[in-house]
């Protein structure tokens, strides 16, 4: 949440690029804090969807054998209905995320997952009470609605209660609903990890020779636009075709004020020669007490004292 | 480790940790598609090595390393590897017998105040509710609207209760459909109701357990008034005994939830809701429970037996049995809590 503590209007500067995910972190017993990010709601809304979906399958083909070996009435056929539902529904959530590890078939679609706010194990009082306060908070009145309120202030009351309670995860700062609060739990999405190859790890190979730089060439730029170098020198392996990186090599040349012309052959290897030295730069700047976030570091300096 | 010399101090480090990484990716993948039981002996015994190596890698990472792939990914594979470590240890099957032998009645008898506070207020409501019938008996109408009362208003004679009581009543339902449209009945969203809204300062839930005391005590003075005071006693005893205490222990983990709001002690409110939900939700586990035993009663039972000291006999007995129960089981472990 660290943009949002930054004066909004004092600069736009990369702190308003960075991308806008809720994260929540988690200390778990080895100290040291993992960050999750936070399911968007959409997503959680479309794994209920699709959990809904499944029990109504599972209820109709229960209903479907239980009228057709004509074991209920067709006069209690809507109060069984509802009962069986609540039957399979229940106990649905609960035991897919107690043996799914906070995935129900729903989430697993949608890539997303229920972890415990403790840092430990998901535990079994957890995932029962965050489901038992659903029905609370949908399923209960929600069927109030849909089986006709006996009275029109009923069904207003019923028809609040929902629509108050979804807004609960909207407003929330972690789009926790109340059953994530009472619980303690997070939606989260479920992590990706992908590699990829460092760009720093081999000296790169130009025609002419090396490239060098100096300390007050390397002055100029921050981590942030490192990673931004480093984002454009990746996707350039992945995307399909290739970026051209001539009028990047340009700009940088042109901002450190490097003397030598670059032969466009040269564009990569020289473009990689000033990421690990600017890394090496940052880093060891870091190291000793000087991180710098961005290119506005030195302005930093004056209001952070 | 070509040039290690040459090479910039985090990209030594990634280097030297790289094919660990990759070792606990693999053990993970494996993971996440078959749970840890799928794992060889030898990739079970390194993933929590490697897990706590990774975090220690990241940990030094964040510090030492401006690389936002390496970053990135030691991110999301410490995420991965402590959902792979920190899974779930109990089987369902565990859960359930815990809770029946040992954690559902402990947290019966935690709240125990609650329940005697929830009871109380019912026959507040009942004894409120009886003397007024006496009083005047048009109260009737007002406690119990006319779509409740299934033909016994106050205009109702000695024969004609006498014939709801031990008549065969729904006898088109058939069991499993009494059964069901008992549990969706006006009871059970009491309960539930009740539960629910304790968290508003224990106020909607008395406030429900009240009511429902008022609805019983004026359908009692009814039946007194008839001079079959005994005979609804057998008739609801069969039942009521399990279904009026399911109601009264579904408001007590409601009382349990108003009572954290109100009187936290030391804790936040939230803190407090939290420690004492654990053993609301179980509380209201338990009140479901007896609910559905209740709507087997009336399901089955009020039907097959009509002997009004039978009745009674059952439903006092099972309704000792659920004391019993909640008093004594799992005792011993109490003292470890």
């Amino acid at each position: 949440m660290i943009w949002r503590k930054k004066k909004k209007a004092a600069r736009v500067g990369p702190a308003a690029l960075q991308p806008i995910t809720k994260t929540q972190e988690l200390l778990p017993p080895e100290g040291v804090p993992l960050r999750f990010e936070i399911a968007p709601i959409g997503g959680r809304f479309g794994a209920q969807i699709i959990d809904i979906v499944i029990t109504v399958l599972g209820l109709i083909a229960l209903m479907i054998f239980l009228v057709a070996t004509d074991l209920v009435p067709s006069m209690a056929l809507v109060s069984v209905g509802a009962i069986l539902f609540f039957m399979i529904r229940v106990p649905y959530y609960a035991f897919a995320e107690m043996i799914w590890n906070g995935q129900t078939i729903g989430k697993r679609i949608c890539r997303i997952r229920v972890v415990s706010g403790t840092g430990r194990s998901l535990t079994a009082h957890q995932i029962v009470s965050r489901n038992l306060m659903r029905e609370m908070e949908v399923f209960a009145p929600g069927t109030v609605l849909l089986a006709g309120p006996s009275s029109f202030f009923e069904g207003l009351i019923a028809f609040l209660w929902v629509s108050g309670l979804l807004l609960v995860p909207i407003i929330n700062k972690r789009n926790q609903r109340l059953g994530d609060i009472i619980a303690n739990t997070y939606v989260v999405q479920n992590p990706v990890a992908l590699l990829y190859p460092d760009l720093a790890a081999e000296q790169p190979v130009a025609q002419e020779g090396g490239y060098e730089f100096f300390p007050d060439q390397l002055d100029h730029y921050g981590a942030y636009e490192l990673q931004v170098l480093a984002d454009l020198l990746q996707s350039r392996k992945v995307a399909q075709k290739p970026l051209d990186l001539v009028p990047i090599g340009a700009r940088i040349r042109q901002k450190i004020e490097y003397p030598y012309p670059v032969a466009r052959n040269d564009e990569e290897a020289f473009l990689k020669a000033f990421y690990r030295a600017q890394r090496a730069y940052l880093e060891q700047k870091k190291l000793f007490g000087n991180a710098r976030a961005d290119k506005f570091h030195g302005e930093d300096k004056d209001t952070s004292g | 480790m070509s040039e290690p010399a040459t090479m910039i101090r985090s990209a030594r480090f990634r280097r030297e940790r790289e094919a660990d990484w990759v070792r606990l990716d693999t053990i993970l993948k494996q993971t996440e598609r078959g749970g840890v039981r799928s794992l060889s002996f030898e990739d079970a015994r390194d993933l929590s090595q490697l897990y706590r190596q990774s975090v220690a890698s990241l940990s030094v990472a964040r510090e030492i390393s401006l690389d936002k792939a390496l970053q990135e990914y030691l991110e999301a594979l410490c995420c991965r590897a402590y959902l792979a470590v920190y899974a779930p240890q109990e089987s369902v099957r565990g859960t359930f017998k815990r809770f029946i032998t040992r954690s559902g009645p402990a947290a019966m008898r935690q709240s125990g105040g609650a329940i005697l506070l929830a009871f109380v207020s019912m026959m507040i409501g009942a004894v409120v509710g009886y003397l007024l019938f006496f009083d005047d008996p048009m109260w009737y109408n007002t406690f119990i609207p006319g779509g409740m009362q299934g033909g016994r208003g106050i205009s109702s004679s000695r024969e004609e209760l006498l014939d709801v009581i031990y008549g065969s009543g729904d006898e088109d339902l058939g069991g499993l459909g009494a059964f069901a449209s008992f549990l969706f009945s006006h009871n059970t969203r009491i309960a539930i109701f009740a539960f629910a809204l304790g968290v508003a300062a224990c106020v909607p839930s008395f406030l429900l357990c009240a009511y429902q005391g008022l609805i019983l005590g004026a359908f009692f003075a009814l039946h007194v008034d008839r001079g079959i005071g005994l005979d609804l006693f057998g008739w609801l005893s069969i039942h009521g005994v399990t279904e009026l205490a399911a109601i009264i222990i579904a408001t007590a983990g409601g009382f349990r939830l108003g009572l954290a709001v109100l009187f936290p002690g030391n804790l936040t409110r939230r803190a407090a809701l939290r420690e004492h939900g654990r053993d609301a939700a179980k509380v209201a586990i338990m009140a479901a429970l007896m609910l559905v035993v209740a709507a087997i009663l009336e399901g089955f039972g009020r039907q097959l037996i009509v002997d009004r000291d039978t009745r009674i006999i059952i439903g006092w007995g099972v309704g000792l049995l659920w004391l019993a129960y909640f008093m004594l089981a799992g005792r011993s472990m109490d003292k470890r809590r």
